[in-house]
């Protein structure tokens, strides 16, 4: 198998992943908005907020999808570029999911630490 | 020894630092306005937090892409020359490590600034309740 095919398969790949992670950003920028405008009380705050998360996780879904290796050589063909495709997928989709628990442990924590000062 | 090939490693070398100070200085961008918010969030000292902020975003970018290197464990280079392809991947894994040290950064940062923003929530709140009981 050619080098071209299969670094032509790894960017279709990674732009995959870059639309998974805009469509997850999309998808919790609305409550992301209302939580942090809830913690910070102040509008400019929660937008500075927001943009700095939705940075955080644009970023680790890419550096997973970038960082994943595919087969070359002799012992590429189509069965192992189908399984590192399967992999860089993974990679990114688990470096988010990781980065989301990350961020709901904290949130939960900044939660009970903002009710904390409320009252 | 290709000399071809060792000037194009080295554009790709570079065009990965390259791209990590670009995506550094895009995010600060895309966070505008920095030092306003910074102001707003830290109360004192906002000029020191500012440029904390900025720089080791900056470095942060610039490390993650210096941390990768083009040699193999015997300092050689031998797989890259003549190989666009494995150059170009290795230029890849520059700007992946780039990305996620700015990712670790800004998480840490944004964790700072929700504490400090917290922390000066209560001072105020403290301060009007003294202030409602005087009167």
């Amino acid at each position: 198998m050619e080098n071209a095919t299969i670094f032509q398969t790894f960017l279709l790949t990674l732009a995959v992943c870059l639309m998974l992670t805009v469509g997850l950003i999309i998808l919790i920028n609305k409550g992301l908005k209302q939580f942090y405008e809830k913690v910070s009380q102040d509008h400019d705050i929660a937008n500075f907020f927001t943009r700095l998360t939705n940075i955080i996780l644009l970023l680790g879904g890419l550096s997973a999808a970038m960082a994943s290796s595919y087969t070359t050589g002799e012992d590429a063909n189509w069965l192992t570029l189908t399984w590192d495709i399967a992999d860089q997928l993974e990679e990114s989709l688990s470096q988010l999911f990781f980065t989301l628990m990350i961020f709901t442990i904290a949130f939960l924590i900044l939660h009970l630490m903002a009710k904390r000062t409320v009252k | 020894m290709n000399n071809w090939a060792e000037f194009h490693i080295s554009i790709v070398y570079f065009s990965g630092l390259l791209i990590a100070l670009i995506t550094s200085v895009l995010s600060l961008l895309y966070l505008r306005p920095v030092r306003a918010t910074i102001n707003i969030i830290t109360g004192q000292l906002a000029t020191v937090w500012n440029g904390s902020f900025k720089m080791t975003v900056m470095l942060g970018g610039l490390l993650g892409a210096m941390s990768v290197t083009f040699t193999d464990c015997g300092g050689g280079y031998d797989k890259l020359v003549g190989s666009p392809y494995h150059s170009a991947i290795k230029g890849i894994e520059q700007v992946s490590s780039s990305f996620n040290y700015l990712a670790i950064v800004m998480g840490i940062w944004l964790i700072i600034f929700i504490t400090l923003r917290l922390t000066s929530n209560k001072r105020m709140r403290e301060s009007d309740l003294r202030a409602q009981a005087k009167k």
